[in-house]
């Protein structure tokens, strides 16, 4: 054991290793991970693996645990299972994954879990997310009005309400109602009931724009706006992937005059 | 002499090149064995690249907060899970394993009571 893993601070990190794979793992990261004996990882991008094994004696994909048509989450068990295993056996282990690894995320919700009952210390990393790529994808600046996000499942399945004169961010949308993990291409069908609840908040012309931001230093980031009333089909012919971005309808006016006063009193 | 592979895996990790390559892409490609049809991907249309590099799954970090459905709590409850009686046996299981194989089945079985 070298001298970096007795004094290790944590039995497992959490880390994220952004989106445009190697060239996007901070220095932060890639130092935790080269502090651990062993590195799960869950990331598809050119690469990735064979870099992080240069900095890891040991490096296992989790990837493999997919398969299609078979339900997510018992997979997602089985990922925090390895993990929390190897933990016990020999820490400091790390848990690594493509963008944010809290954001949408379910293995490492889980392995903060089970880690408090096994009193074993966990510590996360950040890593550079599809929200923050969307936030170049689009020039947008969340500071000026807000800004509102839900996963798409979770929007339908309580109706929660939208509050148009906010930008909203809709995540994985291609995936809505579907607990398998599925690649095949979508039917419009599938869509309708996202595009007839978003009609009840915006109107029919209104524009969508699905971001699916590069994943590598080459490629350039896809974005396509979409009218709302034609929103199904769109996504059914679209690329299958991505965030949706559904700009404010309008901006709310001041309501309170007071403060703006103070706000634009010069000295 | 280096081929594709080594040319993407530089572009990842060499800035510098990589403003040579956007630059002179002719130029920053000389040292490397490409066929036409990988020079053409590197050069040409996105698209042709994205073909060639496969686009990572982004279903595999899937949402699957479905599986709370049943909790009300807003956040995880550590008393409250130990104060259960299976919690507590996958518990003892697991600590009483003494292989990484036999200690594997009841961290699986722990996973599926915490959500």
């Amino acid at each position: 054991m070298s001298d970096a893993e007795k004094s290790s601070p944590f039995d497992i990190a959490i880390v994220g290793l952004g989106i445009v794979g190697v060239r996007q793992i901070t220095r932060e990261v890639e130092e935790t991970i080269r502090r651990c004996r062993h590195t799960f990882v869950i990331d598809g991008g050119f690469g990735v693996v064979q870099y992080l094994k240069c900095i890891c004696a040991e490096v296992t994909s989790l990837v493999p645990f997919y398969e299609r048509g078979k339900e997510r989450l018992p997979t997602y068990r089985r990922m925090a299972a390895e993990v929390i295993n190897a933990a016990i056996t020999a820490s400091p282990v790390c848990f690594a994954t493509y963008g944010h690894p809290l954001v949408y995320c379910y293995p490492a919700i889980l392995i903060q879990r089970a880690a408090k009952l096994l009193n074993l210390q966990v510590e996360a990393f950040p890593g550079i997310s599809s929200l923050d790529t969307l936030f170049v994808d689009l020039g947008i600046d969340a500071g000026t009005d807000g800004l509102q996000m839900y996963e798409t499942t979770d929007l339908l399945l309580r109706r929660r309400p939208i509050q148009n004169d906010v930008p909203c961010i809709l995540w994985q949308a291609n995936a809505i109602a579907e607990p398998t993990y599925e690649t095949d291409r979508r039917s419009p069908d599938q869509f309708l009931p996202l595009q007839g609840y978003l009609l009840e908040f915006y109107p029919p012309e209104h524009p969508i724009t699905l971001v699916l931001s590069k994943t590598f230093p080459l490629l350039e980031s896809i974005t396509e706006t979409y009218r709302l009333e034609t929103l199904a089909t769109d996504l059914a012919r679209g690329p299958q992937s991505g965030n949706l971005y559904i700009p404010a309808l309008r901006r709310r006016p001041i309501a309170d005059y007071k403060l703006l006063e103070k706000l634009t009193v010069r000295t | 002499m280096p081929n594709l592979n080594d040319f993407l895996s530089r572009i990842q990790t060499d800035h510098t090149f990589h403003l040579q390559f956007r630059q002179n892409p002719e130029e920053a490609l000389a040292p490397y064995e490409v066929s036409a049809e990988e020079r053409a991907a590197l050069t040409g249309s996105r698209e042709q690249l994205r073909t060639r590099l496969g686009q990572p799954d982004s279903h595999w970090k899937l949402s699957c907060t479905y599986g709370l459905i049943g909790s009300g709590e807003l956040e995880f409850n550590v008393a409250a899970a130990l104060g259960r009686p299976e919690v507590q046996g996958m518990l003892g299981q697991i600590r009483k394993a003494s292989t990484h194989t036999d200690r594997l089945a009841p961290v699986i079985a722990l996973m599926e009571q915490l959500g």
